[in-house]
């Protein structure tokens, strides 16, 4: 299958500092792939090289196999795109920003606005400026523009950045629904691997210009860590943790403010809490507590960047 | 098909602005304000001293209005139009549409060209307007049909030293840059006259044409003449490239 976004050792430079350094991806017809990253960690400058914006300093982008540069208008004819906040024109009502994007597209007949204002719910501020828009809808205009004329690729930067949560689940079911039932290719970009994974088929994750880490999105959890904790009495602490360590299931103080805890992320214990909770009665150190903790996908996206701080509560 | 829908896209964003009422309301009181001055309506002896109140004597302040006023309204103009697409980012959205750049730069320097000639033109309409109401002498229409061809030439010619002004914005990224450098180019102009080298800057001659530093100063080389127009020249080129090449942050 060709891919329909493909990177080849993309790099960007600003004088000594590097921006996004050798990222190579590639994404598939009908992927959502999941650009992950914190503020300043190379995403938009990735996007805008993605859409020719940007000349790389080394390496190459390919949108439909073909190499991008800003002299190649006809691809952004199948490209839509969302760069960082939206862009509107203020002094332009909701549908006169679109008719603007209709016209220089070459779309023939408004009721790709109409569409276009039906699927973002924005028939109701048709003709509301775009500066009276609150930012949620702005957001959706935003979005609106970028999906006008139905490209097969659509390439987003912090698409749900604004929006209520009612909002961001329409946005979330709407880029589903592009992808599976019209083949919509969709690269989004995000800091938020909570909100990502609810979305994305694949997930890359960008750190200081590199891509450090790639993984399928049904694969991710595969990837989280799980402890069990241990509440004991806290007179009984050592005594537990001795119990524990000399089966080996390496117990560790989990923290200072949780006296009596203890954790282990023994793929045993973890599986089979009632094997541990028996071997503390019988070693009449009884527990107060067991729980099977998972780690949560911020922790897990800040532990991969290497910014973790433990496992997260 | 691309270009004129590129320059009705540009002429939609104007059209809809603030901007061009308060261009419009500038370029009105502009000439009102010259001809109750002129017609001794408003006590302004000193700005008269030296000068006849009659109507050629007015049109030609008019000329000098436009050559030094519209450097900076005209080059302010430019600044908005291209500046605003940084300010308000929708560049972003433009260099993604299949439209050459160029066509964006173009329709841009062609809308505001035009929004700048029609704000010639009402001021220059108003003007003759205000003469007959104050009754200034030598009011005819052999006097204003004289005065046409200067006005209109220094009209271009601001025109065209306002075309760098998109380049500006768009390398400074929005209004500041741009209406800075219309600042520096007026001090320069000055400046330039103060050591005698007036003629050979290009924002001084629309000035220098309408007769700002004396009339003996009028008469200009064909190559002072000519600087105008090469500014511009350097002025389109310069953002065209700049569009096309430059890294779009």
């Amino acid at each position: 299958m060709d891919a329909m976004i493909r990177t080849a050792g993309l790099t960007k430079r600003f004088g000594r500092s590097t921006a996004v350094d050798e990222v190579s991806l590639s994404v598939g017809p009908g992927e959502i792939y999941g650009f992950l990253g914190l503020n300043g960690a190379g995403k938009t400058t990735t996007i805008r090289m993605l859409l020719g914006m940007i000349k790389p300093s080394a390496g190459a982008s390919y949108l439909f196999g073909e190499k991008v540069n800003a002299a190649r208008r006809d691809l952004w004819s199948k490209v839509g795109c969302l760069v960082e906040m939206p862009s509107l024109y203020p002094e332009l009502t909701v549908y006169e920003n679109l008719e603007v994007v209709r016209r220089l597209r070459r779309l023939n007949g408004t009721h790709w606005i109409e569409e276009a204002m039906e699927k973002l719910r924005l028939t109701p501020y048709r003709n509301r400026k775009a500066r009276h828009l609150s930012l949620g809808n702005g957001q959706r205009l935003g979005l609106a523009k970028a999906m006008l004329h139905k490209p097969a690729v659509l390439v987003l930067d912090e698409p749900t950045n604004g929006l209520d949560p009612a909002g961001i689940v329409e946005v979330r079911q709407l880029l589903s629904e592009l992808a599976a039932r019209e083949g919509v290719t969709i690269f989004i970009s995000s800091h938020l691997l909570g909100e990502v994974a609810k979305l994305a088929t694949r997930i890359g994750i960008v750190h200081q210009g590199r891509l450090v880490q790639e993984s399928d999105a049904r694969e991710l959890h595969g990837h989280l860590r799980k402890r069990l904790l241990v509440q004991v009495q806290s007179q009984n602490t050592e005594a537990a943790q001795a119990v524990l360590h000399s089966r080996g299931y390496a117990p560790l103080l989990a923290a200072a403010d949780e006296g009596g805890t203890l954790a282990t992320e023994h793929a045993d214990a973890v599986a089979n809490p009632e094997r541990i909770a028996r071997l503390l009665v019988e070693a009449d150190v009884p527990p107060k507590l067991l729980r099977v903790e998972e780690e949560d996908l911020e922790a897990y996206f800040l532990r991969t960047i290497g910014m973790d701080g433990g496992m997260a509560q | 098909m691309n270009m004129l829908t590129a320059l009705w896209a540009e002429s939609l964003k104007v059209r809809r602005s603030r901007i061009i009422w308060i261009s419009l309301m500038a370029a009105t009181l502009l000439p009102i304000l010259f001809g109750l001055v002129m017609a001794g309506l408003i006590s302004s002896k000193p700005a008269l001293e030296g000068q006849e109140a009659n109507m050629q004597a007015y049109l030609n302040q008019l000329g000098v209005a436009v050559s030094v006023g519209g450097i900076i309204g005209f080059g302010f103009l430019y600044s908005w139009i291209f500046g605003r697409e940084y300010s308000d980012r929708t560049v972003k959205d433009l260099l993604a549409l299949p439209v050459p750049r160029f066509q964006v730069v173009l329709s841009k320097m062609f809308v505001a060209a035009l929004w700048c000639a029609a704000l010639a033109a009402w001021l220059f309409a108003v003007g003759c307007a205000t003469g007959w109401l104050v009754s200034l002498d030598g009011w005819s229409g052999g006097v204003i049909a004289d005065s046409l061809p200067r006005y209109a030439e220094t009209t271009i010619m601001v025109i065209c030293l306002s075309l760098p002004i998109g380049w500006i914005a768009s390398a400074g990224r929005g209004y500041m840059a741009a209406l800075g450098f219309v600042v520096l180019m007026v001090i320069a102009a000055n400046l330039g006259g103060a050591i005698g080298i007036e003629s050979y800057m290009p924002w001084a001659v629309p000035g220098l044409l309408n007769g700002a530093a004396g009339e003996d100063k009028m008469n200009l080389e064909a190559v002072s003449l000519a600087l105008p127009y090469v500014t511009g020249a350097v002025g389109i080129a310069g953002t065209i490239a700049w569009w096309r090449y430059a890294d779009q942050t």
